[in-house]
This record gives C-alpha cells, sequence and structure tokens, in this order.
C-alpha cells in the first residue's frame, strides 16, 4: 500500500515544474492562434520528455551517477564544458523568466509592478531551498502545484468537444500562417523538453535512493507523470482556444492570457490564474535553481544534497544561491517575462542536440547500464531524437524571424 | 540578358511587396488583437468578473503593446507612405486614446462608459475607427 501511495505521489506532483512559464505561454498562444490544431505538439513533446527522464532516471539507478557525471566520466571536462555552459545559460534565462512569473501572477492580484516582486519571490524561493529537504521541493510543491488541474476544469467547464479534441492529435497543415504555426510547434518541444526537467530527475532519483528493484516506479513514474502534466498543458490550450481565439486574440502578455479563464470561472477567474501561474512558476524556479546547484556540483566533483544541511555542502549551496542572485538581478530590469520565456525556449530548442547526444552514448555503455542498455527501438527513437533536435536547432532561428 | 533582368526585377518587386502586404496584414491582426483585448476587460470588469486593479493593470499593458505596435509601424518608413499603413497607424493612436478614457472610467467606477467605449473599437484596414 505504501509502495502504491509513493507511486501515486510520484505521477501526481510530476506536474510540479511541467506546467509552467513556459508550457503556459507556448500552449496559450497556440491555442489563441491555431485553436486544437497544434494539441499533437503537445502530446509529442511529453512523450519525448518521458522517454528521456525515462533514461536519465535508469542510467542515475543503475550507475548511481547523475546523468551529468555520467557524461562527465564518459568523455572527460572539455566535452563536458560546452553542453555545460550552454545548459547554464539556458537554466539561468529560464529561471529568470519563471522569477517573473511568479511576480506577474502576483500583480495580478495586486496590481503594483511585477518588477517589486522579484526580490522576494527570490527570497522566498532562496528560503525553501535552504530549509527544506528534496521530498519538500519535488512532492510538497508538485502537491500545491495541483491548481495547474484547473486549466483542466475550465475546458471541461467549457465543454469541449471531444471528438475535435481526438482529431487535433493528428497533425495538420494550417490555413493560415503556416509559419507561425511551425514555430510554436518547435517552441512547444522547446518548452516541454527542458534539459534541467532531466538533469533534476536525475539527481531526484539519487537523492530518494531509489534502487534498481525499483527500476519499474521509475518507469511508471516518468511515463504516469510527464503524462498527467501534458494533460495539464493540454488544458491551458484547449481553454485559450474556446476561449481567446473566437475573440481574436493574440497572447502577448500574461494580462491577456488570464482572459481565458473568466468564461468558466467568473469572479474567480484572475485568482485562480493568477495562482496556477504562480505556483507552476514557483515549482519550476525551485527545482532550476536546486538543478545548477546539481549540475556544477555533479560535473565538478563537488558535494552535494538537497537532504544534508547546507552548511555541509557550501559550493553547491553557494551555487543554487549565486544563480538565483543572478536571475534576480536580470528579472529586475523589467524584461518582459513573456519575450523572455519564448527566447529561452528557443534556446532550447538549439541546446537538445547536446543533451540527446551524449545520453545516446552513455545509454549503451554497460558500464553505466550493466545488462539495461537501450535496446534497438529506444537508440533507433534517441537516434531520431538527436536528428530531430539538430533540425529543429537549425531552423528555430528563421521561424523566429519569420513567425515569432 | 534584358529579358533576364527585367524579370529578376520584377521577381524581387513583387516579393518586397508581398512582404509588405504580410507585415501590413500582422500589424493589422496585432491591433484586432488588441482592440479585442480591450473589450474583453472592459467587458470582464464592467460585468462584475474582474476586480478594477486588474482591469487598471491589464489595460495599462495593453496600452503599452499598443504602443509598441504603433511604433513598429511608425519605424518603416514604406510602411507609413502606403495608405493602409498610414490608417493602421492612426487607428493605432485612436485605439491609445480609447484605452486611456477607458482607463479613466475604470478609475471613476463608471461601467457604462468602459462599456460604450470599448464597444466601438474597431480596427479594419480599409476604414477609420468610430
Amino acid at each position: 500500500m505504501s509502495a502504491i501511495l509513493d507511486l501515486a505521489l510520484g505521477i501526481v506532483t510530476s506536474i510540479g515544474g511541467f506546467v509552467e512559464v513556459g508550457s503556459i505561454s507556448t500552449s496559450a498562444q497556440a491555442g489563441s492562434e491555431f485553436g486544437f490544431q497544434l494539441l499533437w505538439a503537445i502530446g509529442l513533446a511529453g512523450a519525448m520528455l518521458a522517454f528521456l527522464t525515462e533514461m536519465a532516471g535508469r542510467l542515475s539507478v543503475l550507475s548511481r551517477r547523475s546523468l551529468a557525471a555520467a557524461v562527465r566520466e564518459r568523455f572527460g571536462i572539455h566535452f563536458q564544458s560546452v553542453p555545460l555552459a550552454a545548459e547554464l545559460v539556458l537554466d539561468l534565462l529560464l529561471l529568470t523568466a519563471e522569477l517573473g512569473g511568479v511576480a506577474i501572477a502576483i500583480k495580478l492580484l495586486t496590481g503594483i509592478a511585477f518588477q517589486w516582486w522579484i526580490v522576494p519571490v527570490a527570497a522566498i524561493v532562496w528560503l525553501i531551498l535552504w530549509l527544506s529537504g528534496f521530498a519538500v521541493v519535488e512532492h510538497g510543491i508538485g502537491l500545491l502545484g495541483l491548481v495547474t488541474l484547473s486549466f483542466v476544469w475550465g475546458a471541461w467547464k467549457l465543454g469541449a468537444d471531444t471528438g475535435d479534441i481526438a482529431r487535433a492529435f493528428i497533425p495538420s497543415i494550417p490555413q493560415h500562417d503556416v509559419g507561425r504555426y511551425a514555430f510554436l510547434a518547435v517552441s512547444i518541444v522547446g518548452a516541454t523538453v527542458s534539459p534541467y526537467l532531466v538533469n533534476f530527475y536525475s539527481s531526484g532519483t539519487l537523492e530518494e535512493g531509489m534502487t534498481q528493484d525499483e527500476l519499474w516506479v521509475n518507469r511508471v513514474t516518468t511515463y504516469g507523470g510527464n503524462m498527467f502534466g501534458t494533460v495539464v498543458a493540454m488544458g491551458v490550450l484547449v481553454t485559450s482556444a474556446m476561449v481567446l481565439q473566437p475573440l481574436h486574440i493574440q497572447v502577448e502578455s500574461y494580462d491577456q492570457a488570464a482572459l481565458m479563464f473568466v468564461p468558466p470561472f467568473g469572479t474567480w477567474a484572475i485568482p485562480l490564474f493568477a495562482l496556477a501561474l504562480g505556483v507552476g512558476c514557483l515549482g519550476a524556479a525551485l527545482e532550476i535553481s536546486l538543478n545548477m546547484g546539481y549540475l556544477l556540483s555533479q560535473v565538478f566533483g563537488w558535494s552535494w544534497s538537497a537532504n544534508t544541511p547546507r552548511v555541509e555542502n557550501a559550493r553547491f549551496s553557494a551555487a543554487f544561491t549565486l544563480v538565483l542572485v543572478a536571475a534576480a538581478a536580470i528579472a529586475v530590469l523589467g524584461f518582459d517575462p513573456l519575450r523572455l520565456t519564448m527566447i529561452s525556449v528557443a534556446l532550447t530548442v538549439v541546446v537538445m542536440p547536446l543533451l540527446v547526444l551524449p545520453l545516446l552514448v552513455v545509454m549503451n555503455d554497460p558500464k553505466f547500464l550493466k545488462d539495461h542498455t537501450n535496446g534497438a527501438i529506444s537508440n533507433a527513437i534517441l537516434a531520431v531524437l538527436t536528428v530531430a533536435g539538430a533540425l529543429f536547432a537549425l531552423v528555430i532561428i528563421p521561424l523566429e524571424i519569420l513567425g515569432g | 540578358m534584358r529579358t533576364a533582368l527585367l524579370s529578376a526585377a520584377i521577381g524581387l518587386s513583387s516579393f518586397s511587396c508581398a512582404g509588405e502586404d504580410r507585415r501590413l496584414e500582422q500589424h493589422e491582426k496585432a491591433l484586432q488583437s488588441l482592440a479585442s483585448t480591450t473589450r474583453a476587460i472592459s467587458d470582464a470588469w464592467a460585468g462584475g468578473n474582474t476586480s478594477g486593479r486588474y482591469a487598471r493593470t491589464a489595460l495599462e499593458q495593453t496600452l503599452r503593446l499598443v504602443d509598441q505596435e504603433r511604433a513598429k509601424i511608425a519605424g518603416r518608413p514604406v510602411t507609413l507612405v502606403d495608405p493602409r499603413g498610414a490608417r493602421l497607424s492612426r487607428q493605432a493612436d485612436e485605439l491609445e486614446r480609447a484605452i486611456a478614457q477607458i482607463i479613466k472610467a475604470v478609475g471613476e467606477s463608471n461601467g457604462d462608459d468602459a462599456r460604450r467605449i470599448a464597444s466601438s473599437l474597431q480596427i479594419e484596414p480599409g476604414r477609420d475607427p468610430q
């Protein structure tokens, strides 16, 4: 019974970090401009993320190394420095956008400009990380993240046609703005398949002491949890499509996106949207900050754990502290969080091959995976993802110019 | 050789015209979206579904977006020289004034005025608003 409850908790709290500023903004834009037509992209992105996180979890459980540490060991620090630098820049931008997302959520409720909330929000994130263990960050905030189910609830209340939704899982060419459609499809992938999620999950399996006997838990949690998060992201798109598209509103700000909750929730619209946005972004901010600490510690061989007193892992603690300070400093300058989000999801796509290619090599190394190296199908899928990631990276900049 | 050059010139100018048409269409859609946003915020507030605080800050954000759009239109002389571009630029100005009036109405808790101004907002490429 306890194992089932743990599993259920793992699936449900996987929502934390999934539905955040990137997925909310890309799904809201996709729904408002193309109706249900980009639902297939969310489904595909969710499946890709599940696939990658399952492998990263399997690697960590069997090798007792995180993904970053395994790549460093396999390829050396000179190779690792390139994806490390790329991910540090990307995570910093993402963290800035997430802090901005929380601040915007508070602005929606208070009317006070979001820049004033950046420092208090960053301080709260830091305090939670300083005082809490891994379980609080992963499961506690994850449970709060269930408020994002309001997007699914909203779609249900609006009476979304299930037949239309089902048909939208087959990719189709839009009748207008093909460049913009393609850009949003790629952006949805970028918003979902974030390198930090893969690294964070890998580190999390070590924090939780997952054993080889629990590889099935790893599989169920990654696929079940990511699919759960995918459904919520679809809820954002469907609700946006049903409310904003008929009004011809293109989402350029979170104030506009919040309007999608007015028909289904009336007077609760803005508080509920603010809560969903704020909690979703807070969860992601916690995970990204912690991930930066994990990443630097694992690459440079520092001791790390969110389950030991922070003073015992000084460099790990300093790493997540410094990155929070840097992100807050950038956010306070007042960059538009939605624009920053779209830039960071575009960069995610560019960085993706640097994540997938080393993973492809490591997952076939029996030194790390013992008898559980990838089979032919997994390797084929990973190879396709590597090529797709490279193609996405090549086209994203022209698409940004044409359609972004 | 002369025919080839002429064909290339016609092709380039067609491409350029198509590009300008596309830009104007994007500006028009952006302004229509912001006009719709203004109507939606005003209706939501006047209907009691959102607070005056949200309405004010959301309208101020919309005003900033309209100003950015107007600056993009005005930033390209070729767009302003085009009658459609000039009309869009004027309509962006009108939209900004209307949003400012609605913000004032929200501040005065005057839902009727807010609704009246918002309902008259219209962005069309061949026609001036109101």
